[in-house]
This record gives C-alpha cells, structure tokens and sequence, in this order.
C-alpha cells in the first residue's frame, strides 16, 4: 500500500507527513494568537464606535486605520517587509516558525473585521431589551451579545482558517515550509504535477471539511437546527 | 443580601407614577435636525393603562424610551417616583431600570438561550441564589403561560409565545412598571387580543403601570383608561379613554375614533334626509348607559312634538363601560325640538348637533 502511494506520488510518505504535520503547526498557531488579537480588536472596534456602549472615538479612528493599511497590503508584501520583525522575534526567516509571524499578522486584521461584523450583526434591540434591564455595559456584551453572535463569530473562525491554509501554502513558497514548501519543491519544480495536483486536491478537501465543520457548529451555538 | 424580586419592600418597588415636564428632543443628524419631541408634559399615574396613539414618527417611541433613560430629552424633565431620571448616577439607573420592564414589537429575546434561562436572565444579573431564581421564573412564568415551554428556544415559539417570554422576562424582577413599544403590532388579531388580556392582569393583579405605544384605536380601546394622542411630536389632545372615545376633540383623534367606532351615516340615508322639507337638527346622541336609550327616545317622541329617526347606532365597551353613540334626525320646530335637547340633558345623555356632510360614508373608490 505504501509502496504503491509513494510510487505514484514519487516522494516517500514521511516528507508527505511531515509537511501535513508543519502545515497544521503553521495553521494552528496562527490561528490562536490571531484569534486572541482579532477578538480583541473586534470588541474594540464593534464598542468604541459611534453610538457603541463604550463610545471613544480616537482609539475607534486610530484602529480602524491601522487595520486598514494591514489589511490592504498584499500578503507577499507582508512576508518580505516583516522580516525584520520575524527575525528579532524568532531568530530567524525560514522556516515553519517563522512563517507564523506575517501568517498571524495578516490574518489579525482579517479576522477582526469579519468578527467586529459578527458583533454588530447582533442588532441595537438586544442591547436596548439588555439595557433595559438594567445590565452593565460589561454585562451587555457577556450576556447579550457574545451569545446571540457566537453562531456568526465561529464562522469568521472558519473563514479566517481557510484563509490560513491559504496563507501557510503561500508562506511555503518563500521558505515557510508546510505542504505549500513541498507542492513548490517536489512538485512544481521537479515536474512531478501527480504529486502537485493530489496535495492541492488534499488541501481543497481539507478546506471543504473545515467549512462543513463551521457551518455545523455555528448552527448548534445559534439553535437552529 | 442581594436584592431579589420577592425580598422588594413596597417603597422599593415605586408606585410607578410617571411625570414628563415640559420635555423636547431635538435629535442632530448631519443632514438636520429632527424634533421629535416638543413641549410635552404628561402625568402617567400609579395604576393606568395609559396608551399613547400616532403616526409614524410622532414620537412615539422616543417618548416611551425617555420613562427608563434609553432616551435624553433636550429640554425638560422626566420624574419617575417623583425622582428626575436623568440625573441618577449610571449605577443608580440600573437599579432604577430593574423597576421598569420593557416589551418589544420585535420581543428582543435571546435566541440562543432556552425561554427558561432569557427570562432568569435579570436575575442572574443581580446574583440572586439559584434556588430562588427557578421559584421566581417559574412563578412568572406560570403567570403568562408558559410553562410547559421553558426549555424550549424562541425559534420553536411562535408570535405571542415570544410575546409572552418577554412579558415574562420584564415581570421577573416584579417592577412597578412597565413599558410595551407596540408590543401587539407584529402580531395577528388574535394573539394581540390574548396578549393585550394578559397585560390588563399584568395591571390588574400585579399592580403594575402599564404604558403602551401603538398605532391601533383598538388596542387602546381593548385595555386603556386613559389616552393620549400625538401628533408631530407634540401631545394633541388627552383625557380618559371614555371621553376621548365619546367626544374626541382633534380631527386626528376623530380619524382614530372612527377606526374602531365608525359612526359615518350610509349615503342612501342621506339622500333620504336632504328630501325631507320639515325643520330637523341631526344630533350625535351619547349614553352611557344603553338601557336607558330606547326609554330616552321614546320619551321624548311622547313628550314634545318632535319625531325621531336613527340613522346610526353603535355600542361598545369602554374601560369597562357601555358606550352608545347614536346619530338621530330630530324633525320638528325649534321651539320643540329646543324641548327635546332640554329633556336629553336632564336625563343624562350627551348630545352635539353635528354636520351631517362630516358624517356621510365616503363611497368606497374602485381603484
Ligand atoms: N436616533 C435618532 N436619530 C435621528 N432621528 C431620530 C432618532 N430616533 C428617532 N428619530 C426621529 O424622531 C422622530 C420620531 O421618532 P419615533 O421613533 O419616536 O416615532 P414613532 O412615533 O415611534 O414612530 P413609529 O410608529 O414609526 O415607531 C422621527 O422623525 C424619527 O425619524
Ligand atoms: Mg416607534
């Protein structure tokens, strides 16, 4: 059985698993500390805004462009220019490692965005019924608005990791490793498109059963079923 | 120990009277400014069902969410308990707020939690032990209904089911008022009445002020005794539901009256009366007290030389109370007929000669 994949794919299993192995590394760090931030930011913005329960206008405008220019800079922009960054912070460019460091920064605006949506989907009559009952601000969003948005927040978790794979096969491109480094240098490169489509059939698969995944869970946190 | 619904002493709770002095709301939006109120001063007292009919965009809303601050007014002041809201420390509005109860057009339930735990939720705001909080919801819940839904979620109840989860949820923490934002109006005519029955014991038999916003004569007919009416932004014109049904003053307030009492006066008729060459007067007749009405008229044929023709007549329950509206043409010669008005005030029944063109049925205009 083994033989028969690894003559057909042209590449010993062990590479093929370590390269799944580093890509869910990639994929699963990035995903933690860049949903910890998104999370942040996403309330932050979400609740500073005009007519949010905790109005400030400055820390809303100073993100919301920040999150802009980040968002709007092409991911190889973004893993070349944060280099410099990766290097101070792990010690070096390449490698899975550092690939986390521009994956998590891409991914951070990203998913801000898609969850501040989530947050402010869970409309102005919850808040006003929460408020009516006398509930503190903090209250309101502990209570009131992360339940009726946690269906919406898991699917911006979803679209946030597909994006991840995305970016984890673009980071192996340039040195990253994962599943993109080994399409790149056992595939591409050494003419072997046996091997590359099969990974990229592998990765739409895995990107199809995440989505069904999320779509699943969103559906159990939002009662509908 | 924390404050719980059941340990509310009677000066806790409020009596639940409600004064508006003077307010305006200016809201300011970059395109204009919109004044949605403008001098309104309101007494709501402890213990009415008090409705509040408009338009869209009379002010309605702004006015009802200005009882529990979701709303600031411009000028003026609201005293809740004799206390001006607007001046409590954030910390002492919520504990104010917890004395309000609210209701939605659109219930604002949480979907994601069972109808148990969304109406345990003010409660569990407030710490209270566990234990008490099941005795109180399922208390409240029993109340309105609904016990044999708790565990469900809002998305497997229907309209007035939710309507009812958010009755429940606003009792819960046994306020002394409670404000309803057209609470009956994404329901059909039904339900409203059920749920307008269970506000009227929500009044009753909980002791608990009611002020409610509609657009709909019929909901203030249904459980309101007293009524006020506005129109772009301002209060045009309010008294007891008796007398703003009986003798509505305002035209808006006609135009309302007539949606649930129409005493429009069939064209046929009219023809009928515009032929008839002797002296008559046509009277808008009330009673209160519909036994006396056959007596009343017929007294008055004996008594004077007058004759008397119905051309409309309507009964209906007001604040618990028979209203008749009668439209006659009383034919005969001033002197006699001055006779009859005399009689029809010493025995108690309201009277106002009225314009019989202002009466007439429009005919219905096939489009
Ligand atoms: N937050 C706001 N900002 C700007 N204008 C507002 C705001 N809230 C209400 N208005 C305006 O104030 C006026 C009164 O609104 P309000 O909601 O009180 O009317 P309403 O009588 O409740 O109407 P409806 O029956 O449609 O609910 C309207 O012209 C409305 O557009
Ligand atoms: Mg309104």
């Amino acid at each position: 059985m083994r033989e028969v994949l690894e003559g057909f794919l042209g590449i010993s299993l062990d590479k093929i698993n370590a390269s799944i192995v580093e890509t869910v590394y990639m994929v699963s760090v990035s995903l933690i500390i860049a949903t910890v931030f998104a999370f942040f930011f996403a309330v932050l913005l979400a609740f500073t805004r005009k007519g949010g329960i905790f109005q400030n206008l400055v820390v809303y405008n100073v993100l919301n462009v920040v999150i802009n220019i980040v968002r709007s800079t092409p991911f190889v922009v973004l893993l070349v220019a944060v280099m410099p960054l990766t290097k101070a912070l792990i010690g070096t460019r390449i490698g899975p490692t550092a690939a986390i460091v521009p994956m998590t920064l891409s991914s951070i605006p990203f998913m801000a965005r898609l969850m501040e949506n989530s947050l402010l989907d869970t409309g102005r009559g919850i808040l006003e019924a929460a408020q009516s009952i006398g509930a503190t601000p903090f209250q309101c969003i502990v209570y009131f608005i992360l339940p009726e948005s946690l269906g919406s927040l898991i699917l911006s978790l979803t679209t946030g990791v597909v994006g991840l794979i995305g970016s984890s096969a673009m980071a192996g491109y340039v040195g990253g490793g994962g599943i993109g480094a080994l399409i790149q240098n056992y595939g591409y490169s050494k003419f072997n498109f046996t091997l590359m489509y099969s990974l990229v059939v592998v990765l739409i698969l895995v990107t199809q059963l995440l989505q069904t995944l999320g779509n699943k869970l969103a559906a159990l946190a939002r009662k509908n079923k | 120990m924390s404050e719980t619904a059941d340990e509310k002493t009677v000066s806790d709770r409020g009596s639940g009277n409600i004064v508006f002095q003077n307010v305006s709301k200016t809201f300011r939006t970059p395109q204009k400014d919109v004044e949605a109120l403008k001098d309104v001063d309101l007494t709501i007292e402890s213990g009415d069902i008090f409705g509040i009919i408009g338009f869209s965009g009379a002010g309605k809303s702004t006015l009802l969410r200005m009882i529990n601050a979701l709303e600031k007014p411009s000028q003026g002041k609201v005293l809740v308990d004799g206390e001006d809201i607007n001046t409590l420390s954030a910390a002492a509005l919520r504990k104010k707020r917890k004395n309000i109860g609210m209701i939605f057009q659109q219930f604002q339930l949480l979907e994601s939690k069972t109808v148990y735990a969304n109406v345990a939720l003010p409660l569990k705001l407030n710490r209270v032990p566990e234990e008490q909080i099941r005795r109180r919801v399922e208390e409240v819940l029993e109340f309105v209904e609904l016990t044999d839904k708790k565990n469900d979620y809002p998305s497997k109840l229907s309209g007035g089911q939710k309507q009812r989860v958010g009755i429940a949820r606003a009792l819960v923490s046994n306020p002394s008022i409670l404000l309803s934002d057209e609470s009956t109006s994404a329901l059909d005519p039904k339900t409203t009445n059920a749920i307008l029955q269970l506000l009227k014991r929500v009044n009753r038999e909980l002791h608990i002020t009611i002020v409610l916003i509609t657009h709909e004569m019929h909901v203030i007919q249904s459980i309101c005794n007293r009524v006020a009416v506005m129109e772009d932004g301002r209060i045009v014109e309010q008294g007891s539901a008796l007398d703003v049904f009986s003798a509505p003053t305002q035209q808006i307030t006609k135009n309302f009256v007539r949606t649930v009492i129409n005493d429009s006066v069939p064209g046929l008729l009219v023809e009928g009366i515009r032929r008839e060459t002797r002296n008559y007067k046509i009277l808008r007749l009330k009673f209160l007290d519909t036994e006396t009405t056959e007596s009343v008229l017929a007294a008055v044929n004996k008594k004077f030389d007058v004759e008397t023709n119905i051309l409309f007549a309507n009964i209906s329950e007001i604040q618990e109370k028979i209203l008749g509206i009668i439209i006659i043409q009383i034919i005969g010669s001033d002197e006699e007929i001055r006779k009859g008005l005399a009689y029809f005030e010493t025995s108690r029944v309201g009277w106002q000669e009225i314009n019989l063109e202002d009466n007439v049925q429009k005919k219905e205009v096939i489009a």
